[in-house]
């Protein structure tokens, strides 16, 4: 709801940069909105100091990313779209957190969405550049390796198999960070420590999480009658009861 | 009991599959043969929802536990949330960059363009371009008319079609609403999927009064739909439930 001394304060002429800068986030944004119909260039004020007080976030996200932007989308580029995203998604904001979470939200997936739409751009690789590996434009040995298509049988066995796995998977992962547990510490025997550093968990969390994540996929296999490795690797899968 | 041994067996093969299901999904991501606009990887906006813990995800969750591009995009918003909470705003003016430029003008066209403007109530809507469309939207519904749409016995029969038009009269799309009737005894049609697209949107039944017994002529009713719901009331000839009353919503 707008603030209506603010309001009208500014109406009166009373109104001056420093007493937007005395609004709360809140306020600013409610400030924003009331006047978008009515006084776009009030609101276009409000905006810039909602910009002034987080445009460094909006920034930050996109210049300090591992990822690659080609000439022709460039950080600045998305740091645009991502301003021109806040400014057509303050409205949906529900204050159930922090402005600055919101933004970033914002500005993440827009930078998610240059990433991908850059990736399907064949001649480009975003791909993360670890610090101090060499900047290579060279295909990988994943990219370069020959498509061997498998006979119609083994891909009907590849698809139970993968329903199968998916199935697993949806049942043992509760939130996001069962799945990157699951992922890089269980799949990719990423240590806990880089686990830690990457998705801001501590360590603690990190082992019984997985610890918990290794019971319920025994537990899984348990209820479908799986009693050993040969039973689940396609000897005899029995059904879940 | 199973021993230790047996235990450590089956864990390890449980690995491997998972293991082989992560490599496939790499490599057909890193092939091509997973596009992103495919559906098989969640949208930003459903990573997102997945990390704030918006949205009951379970398909989401088995992605991203597989995926090594989305957990690395997933990473972006633990590192964003990091970033946000690093400094907080204060009262005072900070000096800080202006808004770019380009920025502005991204903002300005779309100010400029039909989407920023807000929908016209349907209620303004000419009763000129109304009768355009329905006329529209009779002819179609005659040219696609197949007798069982609203058999009794079909499990659809409860289903109704809207079709969903411009003002040009292009179709945009058909969506499915289900009669229902409240307590009042009112008819109501409730949206299939429960979407919040058509709020506070019109609906307009283009109905044929039965005694002018003439198909060229016909009413139009017009409805505004209340989260996913809209009330087209009780009628004593209970015109509105007659299979060929059509209903369309204009959406621009």
């Amino acid at each position: 709801m707008a603030n209506d001394s603010a309001i009208a304060a500014s109406r009166s002429g009373q109104g001056t940069g420093q007493s937007l800068d005395a609004l709360s986030d809140e306020e600013l944004v409610d400030r924003f909105l009331a006047n978008l119909s009515a006084d776009q260039t009030e609101a276009h004020r409000c905006f810039e100091l909602v910009l002034a007080r987080y445009q460094w976030l909006i920034a930050h996200i996109v210049r300090s990313s591992r990822y690659r932007f080609p000439a022709w989308d460039s950080a600045e580029d998305v740091i645009n779209r991502a301003i021109f995203k806040v400014y057509r998604g303050l409205a949906q904001w529900r204050r159930e957190g922090k402005l600055s979470s919101f933004i970033a939200r914002i500005a993440t997936s827009e930078m998610i969405d240059t990433i991908r739409r850059v990736r399907r751009d064949k001649s480009w690789n975003p791909r993360m550049v670890e610090l101090g590996e060499a900047d290579s434009d060279m295909p990988s040995a994943v990219e370069r390796a020959p498509s061997r298509e498998p006979s119609p049988e083994a891909q009907l066995l590849n698809r139970q198999k993968t329903e199968l796995v998916d199935e697993l998977l949806e049942s043992v992962c509760r939130d996001w960070k069962d799945s990157v547990i699951v992922n890089d510490y269980i799949i990719n025997n990423v240590g806990a420590r880089e686990i830690v550093e990457k998705y801001e968990m501590s360590e603690d969390v990190v082992y019984q999480r997985a610890r918990r994540l290794k019971v319920r996929l025994m537990k899984w296999a348990a209820e479908r009658g799986i009693d050993s490795a040969q039973t689940l690797l396609g000897v005899g899968i029995k059904k879940k009861k | 009991m199973k021993s230790e041994a047996v235990k450590q067996e089956m864990f390890a093969a449980l690995r491997g599959l998972l293991q082989g299901r992560a490599a496939g999904v790499n490599r057909q991501t890193a092939s091509g043969k997973l596009p992103d606009d495919a559906g098989a990887h969640p949208d930003s906006g459903e990573l997102a929802a997945f990390f704030y813990g918006k949205a009951k995800t379970a398909g989401v969750a088995a992605h991203v536990a597989a995926c090594r591009s989305c957990a690395d995009e997933l990473a972006l918003y633990v590192e964003a949330e990091r970033a946000a909470r690093r400094r907080r705003p204060t009262g005072a003016h900070v000096a800080a960059e202006k808004i770019p430029a380009a920025a502005w003008r991204l903002i300005a066209e779309w100010e400029e363009s039909d989407f920023a403007k807000p929908k016209a109530l349907d209620k303004t809507t000419s009763r000129e371009v109304l009768d355009k469309l329905a006329r529209l939207v009779l002819r179609r519904q005659a040219a696609n008319r197949q007798p069982s749409r609203h058999a009794v016995s079909s499990p659809q029969a409860n289903r109704v079609p809207v079709l969903v038009v411009n003002r040009q009269g292009e179709l945009r799309g058909v969506e499915l609403f289900e009669r229902a009737t409240n307590r009042r005894g009112d008819l109501t049609l409730v949206h299939a999927e429960k979407s919040s697209r058509f709020d506070d949107v019109e609906l307009h039944a283009v109905t044929h009064p039965p005694k002018l017994g003439d198909r060229k002529s016909y009413d139009i009713e017009s409805f505004r739909v209340h989260h996913g719901r809209v009330r087209v009331g009780k009628r004593a000839d209970d015109s509105l439930t007659a299979d060929d009353t059509e209903f369309f919503i204009i959406e621009e």
